[in-house]
């Protein structure tokens, strides 16, 4: 026998159907152990980053006002580390805009390190070497790092404002993305 | 050039008040579900955090350290549901497992921000959805063949307007077919869902499993409410075409 069918109803029976299927949810207490930010995992790790990224103003002193003078905005003190080397290469922001929730962000280091592809991305405040956000950032065939994430609302608010010519209120810390597949 | 297709954070919708008119947003900070003061009627209160209501879940995750518990309560409510839509969503069920995982990673990340007296189902929901659409949107700006599918957003796709969303000719009503057939459904299905480049998969779900209006699809993908109607007909039409194709739905049509 027929009944009328349309294609919403036939939606619905196959959500019924993966549903009636649904492998079992994850653990709560595995969610919580992959939710953490490394940062929390490795704090001695995070604090020996911190340190040396603190001192990066006093190094890039003069790096960093001649990289101002050129056309994109303030260069933002960056820690590149990997598991057996760091090193300090400023920043430069070439765009950024904050708009619905979302930071799109492109930056560019001098010199590109050639094996690095891309970049797990952790803002640290200015003003108190605080982690507040981490995210990845892909290298374009351009040579810039661009990443896309949304934003926590607080501080969405709060770059909202910001301009690519600004003092970024953000240092970064980046450690080499794992390659996937 | 495309206007980029954005998702955009998801919001709260705002829940229906408890039935006492609690907000229970402004008592985030209790430490206790105990302390909360219960509607007047019609709900008891239990100590085991699965017959808890959503807004005590959402406090004690929200809290540091978040409650394993009540975490645990709150995913396992809505694990179904959220592995369901990834499903329809992605092309296999471990992607869809993994989806929805990523999902769950996206919430705990952002659980400071979690509003007790939101739409969770609708928030987590989204968050899955927002998820794979930046995927697709990653992958077609990345890969080769995807150039053909962004030229093709740009196409207005035309409408007869004469075009049903009725399948009858094509699909019986699943529920009249035997096990094996329902299953040889479920795949055929999937598979002409596969078939449709993610724009249109995306306009079909939206408009007939989340229930979005073409206006509202039309303002995340900046097109016209007219551009939509046409990808959500020729997404449909595409669907047909495939079941009608699909050998083993021919023979079950003719039965």
């Amino acid at each position: 026998m027929k009944r009328e069918i349309d294609i919403e109803q036939l939606l619905r029976w196959r959500m019924e159907r993966a549903e009636a299927g649904a492998p079992l949810a994850p653990r709560a207490a595995h969610l919580l152990d992959i939710a953490r930010p490394w940062w929390e995992t490795w704090p001695e790790r995070f604090e020996s980053y911190t340190r040396r990224l603190g001192a990066l103003q006093i190094s890039y002193g003069y790096a960093m006002s001649e990289l101002h003078h050129g056309h994109t905005g303030y260069p933002v003190p960056t820690l590149i580390a990997r598991d057996d080397d760091e090193f300090e290469a400023p920043a430069r922001v070439l765009y950024m805009s904050v708009r619905d929730g979302r930071l799109r962000l492109r930056f560019q280091i001098d010199p590109i390190p050639a094996p690095d592809r891309s970049f797990e991305v952790t803002f640290v405040t200015e003003a108190g070497l605080r982690p507040i956000l981490s995210t990845f950032a892909e290298l374009s065939v351009d040579g810039e790092y661009r990443l896309d994430v949304e934003l926590p609302e607080e501080l969405a608010a709060t770059w909202e404002s910001l301009r690519v010519t600004d003092q970024m209120p953000f240092r970064f810390i980046l450690r080499p993305a794992p390659i996937t597949a | 050039m495309n206007a980029p297709m954005l998702s955009p954070a998801p919001t709260y919708s705002r829940a229906a008040p408890e039935p006492s008119g609690i907000r229970l947003v402004d008592i985030e900070s209790q430490a206790t579900p105990a302390a909360f003061p219960l509607p007047a009627s019609g709900f008891r209160r239990d100590s085991t955090p699965s017959t808890w209501p959503d807004a005590w879940l959402i406090n004690a995750v929200r809290r540091d350290p978040p409650d394993e518990d009540a975490l645990s309560a709150l995913v396992d409510r809505y694990w179904k549901t959220l592995f369901a839509r990834c499903r329809l969503l992605e092309h296999d069920r471990e992607s869809a497992s993994d989806l929805a995982q990523e999902a769950w990673l996206r919430v705990m990340r952002a659980r400071h921000s979690l509003e007790p007296d939101g739409n969770f189902h609708g928030y987590i929901i989204t968050v899955a959805t927002n998820l794979w659409r930046d995927r697709n949107r990653v992958a077609q700006r990345a890969g080769a063949a995807a150039e053909g599918s962004m030229a093709s957003l740009d196409a207005s796709t035309t409408s007869d307007g004469g075009e049903t969303m009725t399948l009858i000719d094509v699909v019986p009503d699943p529920r009249t077919l035997s096990i094996d057939d329902q299953i040889l459904l479920e795949m055929d299905l999937d598979q002409g869902l596969d078939r449709l480049s993610p724009h249109l998969r995306d306009v079909l779900l939206s408009r007939f499993v989340s229930g979005e209006s073409a206006a509202e699809i039309g303002q995340r993908y900046s097109r016209t409410e007219q551009t939509i109607t046409g990808w959500i007909r020729e997404a449909v039409r595409e669907m047909k075409a495939y079941l009608t194709e699909s050998q083993s739905l021919g023979t079950r049509a003719e039965n």
